[in-house]
C-alpha cells in the first residue's frame, strides 16, 4: 500500500471470448455470441442495443452473477468472485431492489453492511442528498416513486467507493432534468475513487455524456457492431452539450444502432 | 367501523341459532345460545379444569410442532439437497391418521399429557413448514443477486434478505397452527387421557348429551378463534402492514429428466420406509405394538380376511372423502369467485370466513352429524366444511392479489368485472387455489376418520378404533400405513395437476 490510499490502483475489466446461451422449457435462446470487451481501469464505456439483445446479461456475466458458456472474466486480473468477496464491486440492477421492509437510509446503509464497512451515517446522508432525495431518508421504498426508488439504489453502490461500477439503465425511470444534472453530478464521484464503470443505457446522449467509448450491441444473439470512443474532456461540463464534438459523435452512435436495427432485421 | 359490524354479524348469527333451537326443540339434535350458557354456568369448575388441561398440552405442542418446522425449514435451506426430501417426509408424517397414532402414542407414551402434546405438535408443523418454505423460496432473485454482488453469501442473504421476506408466511402459517394445536391436543384426549376437553367430547357424545355436546363444541371454537387472532395479532407486530396470508408453494419444477423424476417417489418411498423400520429398531421398540413395514407387509399378505376388511373399510372412506373434497373445494372456490363479482358481499363474508376457519370443524364434526345425520351424507358434508373454509380464504386472496397496474389495464379499457375474473384474477389465484387444494387432502382424511370414529361408526376410520381397542396392532398399522398411502397419493395427484395446469397458464409461477 502506498502513502495515498484514496487513490487505489484503477481495475480493468476484460472480457475475453464470453458467450451465453439461455436453456429452458421452450429451448435454447442464444443471448450472447462469443465477444471480447476490455474497459480499461478508471475508465467508463456504455453499451447500448436493442430492447432484449443481452445487455444485462453481459452485467450479470461481467458481476460474476451469471456464469457465461464459454470465455473468461477478469477484473484486474481477478475472478469477480474476489473483487466481490473484498466489497469492491456495487451493481445497480435494473429493476432497483431495494428490500421493502427497510427505509430509504437503511437501504442505502445496506451497501456498507454488505461490503462489511463500519456504518457512515454522514456519508449515507449526503449521497441521499447528492441524488436529490434529502427528506425521504425515513420513507419505504414503497412510499417512493420509480426514478426515486432509482436515485436510491445509485446511492446504495455509492455509498461503498467500489472501484468496479457496474449500472443496468440506472437512471431509466428519472426525469429529463434531473437526470441530466445526475449525470453531471456523480460521475465526480466515482471518478474520485477511480472506479471503473460498466454501464448500460437506453438514451444516446447519455452514453456520450458520461463515457469514454461508447460500444453498439446487435440484436440477439448480441456482438458488437460498433466501438466509438469519446473525445470529451474530464470532467463533462454542460456546456459540453452544445459542442460539435459532442452533436458528432452522438450522431455517430445514433447510426450504428440503426445499422445494427437493420442488420438484424435483414437476417431475419 | 370493523368492530360494528362484526358485533351486528355475531348478534344476528346468535339470534338465528336461538330461534333455530327454539324452532327444532326436541326434533333435532340443536342446543341454542342460552343451553350452552346455562350448561356452562352448572358446569364452570369441571369445563374451566378441562380447558386448562387441554390447552396446556395445545401450548407445548405449538411450541414443539413449530420448533420443528423452523428447525426443518433451516435444514432445506442449508442443504437445497435435501430439501425434496423433508417436504416428503413431513408430508408422510402430516398425512398420518391422527385418529389411529393417538391409540399408538398412548401405548407408547402411558398415562400422561405425552399423546395430546405429540399429536398437537404433529398437527402444527407442516402448515408452519410449508408457508416458510415457500417465503424463504419467493425471495425475488435480485434481492439475493444484491447480496452476492457484494460477495457474502448463504448465511448473510438468509439474515438481511431471506428472513425478513418470510416473515409474513412465518406468520401466516403461525396463525393457522394456532387452532390447529387445540384440534390436536383434543384428538390426543379421545384416545385415554384422564382429564381434558376432549375426554368430556366423548363422554358427551356418548351419552348423547346434547347440551354437553354443544357446549365443549362452542369453547373449543371460541378458544381456536382466540388463539388464531392472537398469532394474528403477533404478526402485526413482528412486521407490521404484512401483506394478506397466502399460502403459495409451487410446486417443485419438473426440471429434472424423465428417468429421474419416475425414480424419485421410489427413492422416497424406500428411504420412508427405511426410516420406519429404523425408527423402531433404534428404540427398540415392542413388537407386540410398534409394527415394523415387514410386519405389515405380512400380515397383509398371509391374512385374506383382514385384507378383505381393510380395504372394504378403505374403499368406504373414500367414496365419502372424495365427494365431500370436491364439493368443498368448488364451494369454497364457487364462493370465492362470487364474492369478487359482488364486492359488497364479500365484505360480509370474509370476516365470517377468517372467523370460522379458525374453528376446528372435526371438533364440531358430532354436532354435524346430529344434525345431518348418520349417513353418508352427514360424512360428505363434514369434509366438506372442513375444506370449504381454508379454499375460500386462499381463494378470496388469491382473487384480489392481481397486481395494481394490471387493474390498472383492465380498468383503462373499462372491461367489466368477469372480464378481469377470467383473464386476470383466476390466473392469479390458482397457486393459492392449489396451494389450499394440496393442504386440503390430509385435512379431509382427518375429517372422515374422526367423524366415522366418533359419530358414524363406519369406515377406516371405525375399522381403526376398533383395532386399537382390542390391541389388534397389525390392523391398526396396516390401516395406518394404507390410509397414509391414500393421502400421499392424492397430494401428489393434485400436485401434478397443478404442475400440468401451470405448464399451460403460468409457467414463470414454478420458476419463481
Ligand atoms: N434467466 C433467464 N432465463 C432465460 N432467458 C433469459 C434469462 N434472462 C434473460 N433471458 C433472455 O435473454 C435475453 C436478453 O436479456 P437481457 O435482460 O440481457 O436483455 P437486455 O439487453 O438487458 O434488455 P433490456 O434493454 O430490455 O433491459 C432476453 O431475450 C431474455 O429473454
Ligand atoms: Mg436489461
Amino acid at each position: 500500500m502506498g502513502p495515498e490510499p484514496s487513490a487505489p490502483v484503477p481495475v480493468e475489466i476484460r472480457l475475453t471470448g464470453v458467450s451465453k446461451t439461455f436453456t429452458g422449457a421452450r429451448g435454447h435462446v442464444p443471448v450472447l455470441s462469443p465477444m471480447d470487451l476490455t474497459v480499461a481501469g478508471g475508465s467508463t464505456l456504455a453499451l447500448v442495443g436493442p430492447s432484449g439483445c443481452g445487455k444485462s446479461t453481459l452485467l450479470r456475466i461481467a458481476a460474476g452473477l451469471e456464469s457465461s458458456d464459454t470465455g473468461t472474466v477478469a477484473l484486474g486480473g481477478d475472478s469477480p468472485d474476489i473483487l466481490r468477496a473484498r466489497g469492491a464491486l456495487a451493481v445497480a440492477f435494473q429493476e432497483d431492489a431495494l428490500l421493502p421492509w427497510r427505509t430509504l437510509q437503511g437501504n442505502v446503509a445496506l451497501g456498507r453492511r454488505l461490503a462489511r464497512l463500519p456504518g457512515d451515517t454522514g456519508l449515507v446522508r449526503d449521497l441521499i442528498a447528492r441524488v436529490g432525495l434529502a427528506g425521504f431518508e425515513g420513507h419505504r421504498p414503497g412510499a417512493l416513486s420509480g426514478g426515486m426508488r432509482q436515485r436510491a439504489a445509485i446511492a446504495r453502490c455509492l455509498a461503498t467507493g467500489p472501484q468496479v461500477l457496474l449500472l443496468d439503465e440506472p437512471f431509466g425511470a428519472v426525469d429529463e432534468l434531473t437526470r441530466r444534472r445526475l449525470n453531471l453530478d456523480l460521475p465526480p464521484l466515482w471518478q474520485q475513487t477511480n472506479a471503473t464503470v460498466l454501464m448500460v443505457t437506453h438514451s444516446v446522449s447519455e452514453a456520450v455524456l458520461l463515457s469514454d467509448r461508447v460500444v453498439v450491441l446487435s440484436n440477439r444473439p448480441a456482438s458488437v457492431v460498433a466501438d466509438i470512443s469519446v473525445a470529451l474532456d474530464r470532467p463533462r461540463t454542460a456546456k459540453m452539450l452544445s459542442t460539435a464534438d459532442f452533436r458528432s459523435t452522438i450522431a455517430r452512435v445514433e447510426q450504428a444502432l440503426a445499422q445494427a436495427e437493420t442488420s438484424a432485421l435483414a437476417a431475419q | 367501523m370493523i368492530a360494528l359490524r362484526a358485533g351486528l354479524v355475531l348478534a344476528g348469527f346468535l339470534l338465528v341459532w336461538e330461534g333455530a333451537a327454539a324452532a327444532l326443540d326436541g326434533r333435532f339434535l340443536l342446543a341454542g345460545p342460552r343451553d350452552i350458557l346455562a350448561y356452562g354456568q352448572t358446569h364452570a369448575a369441571l369445563l374451566g379444569r378441562a380447558l386448562a388441561e387441554t390447552s396446556r398440552a395445545a401450548a407445548l405442542g405449538y411450541l414443539w410442532g413449530n420448533l420443528a418446522a423452523l428447525a426443518l425449514a433451516a435444514i432445506a435451506l442449508l442443504m437445497p439437497m435435501s430439501e425434496r426430501l423433508v417436504r416428503t417426509l413431513a408430508l408422510v408424517v402430516f398425512c398420518l391418521p391422527l385418529v389411529a397414532t393417538g391409540p399408538i402414542l398412548r401405548v407408547l407414551y402411558g398415562p400422561g399429557a405425552g399423546p395430546q402434546i405429540t399429536l398437537s405438535a404433529l398437527s402444527v408443523f407442516y402448515t408452519t413448514l410449508i408457508p416458510l418454505l415457500a417465503g424463504l423460496r419467493a425471495t425475488p432473485r435480485v434481492w439475493l443477486d444484491l447480496v452476492a454482488s457484494y460477495g457474502r453469501g448463504r448465511w448473510s442473504a438468509l439474515t438481511n434478505v431471506r428472513a425478513m421476506a418470510a416473515t409474513p408466511y412465518l406468520v401466516a402459517g403461525l396463525q393457522i397452527a394456532a387452532p390447529a394445536a387445540f384440534l390436536g391436543a383434543m384428538i390426543g384426549e379421545f384416545t385415554g387421557a384422564e382429564r381434558g376437553m376432549g375426554v368430556l367430547t366423548l363422554r358427551a357424545m356418548r351419552s348423547i348429551d346434547v347440551d354437553a355436546t354443544w357446549t365443549l363444541a362452542t369453547l373449543a371454537a371460541a378458544v381456536s378463534m382466540l388463539a388464531y387472532a392472537a398469532a394474528g395479532q403477533l404478526g402485526r407486530l413482528l412486521w407490521p402492514g404484512a401483506p394478506p396470508v397466502l399460502l403459495v408453494a409451487p410446486a417443485a419444477p419438473r426440471s429434472a429428466p424423465l428417468w429421474q423424476r419416475a425414480l424419485q417417489p421410489l427413492a422416497m418411498a424406500g428411504i420412508t420406509l427405511a426410516l420406519w423400520h429404523g425408527v423402531m429398531a433404534a428404540f427398540d421398540l415392542n413388537r407386540f405394538f410398534a409394527k415394523r413395514p415387514a410386519d405389515v407387509w405380512q400380515f397383509l399378505t398371509t391374512r385374506e380376511d383382514a385384507r378383505d376388511t381393510l380395504l372394504s373399510a378403505l374403499a368406504e372412506t373414500a367414496s365419502t372423502v372424495g365427494p365431500g373434497y370436491l364439493a368443498g373445494l368448488a364451494a369454497g372456490a364457487g364462493l370465492a369467485g362470487l364474492c369478487v363479482l359482488l364486492p359488497r358481499a364479500a365484505a360480509v363474508v370474509l370476516p365470517v370466513a377468517v372467523t370460522l376457519r379458525a374453528v376446528p370443524i372435526v371438533t364440531t364434526a358430532p354436532l354435524i352429524v346430529l344434525a345431518a345425520g348418520r349417513g353418508a351424507g352427514g360424512l360428505v358434508a363434514i369434509v366438506a366444511v372442513m375444506i370449504f373454509f381454508p379454499t375460500l380464504i386462499a381463494c378470496l386472496h388469491g382473487l384480489q392479489r392481481v397486481p395494481a397496474a394490471i387493474v390498472g389495464v383492465f380498468d383503462s379499457y373499462a372491461a367489466g368485472r368477469w372480464r378481469m375474473l377470467l383473464d386476470a384474477r383466476i390466473p392469479s389465484a390458482l397457486p393459492a387455489f392449489f396451494a389450499s387444494a394440496r393442504m386440503a387432502v390430509p385435512a379431509a382424511v382427518l375429517a372422515v376418520t374422526v367423524a366415522e370414529w366418533l359419530a358414524t361408526g363406519t369406515g377406516t376410520g371405525n375399522l381403526m378404533a376398533l383395532a386399537a381397542s382390542t390391541s389388534d396392532y397389525n390392523m391398526l398399522w396396516s390401516a395406518v400405513a394404507a390410509l397414509t398411502l391414500l393421502a400421499v397419493a392424492g397430494h401428489a395427484l393434485v400436485a401434478w395437476a397443478e404442475v400440468a395446469v401451470f405448464a399451460r397458464y403460468a409457467p414463470e409461477q414454478l420458476v419463481r
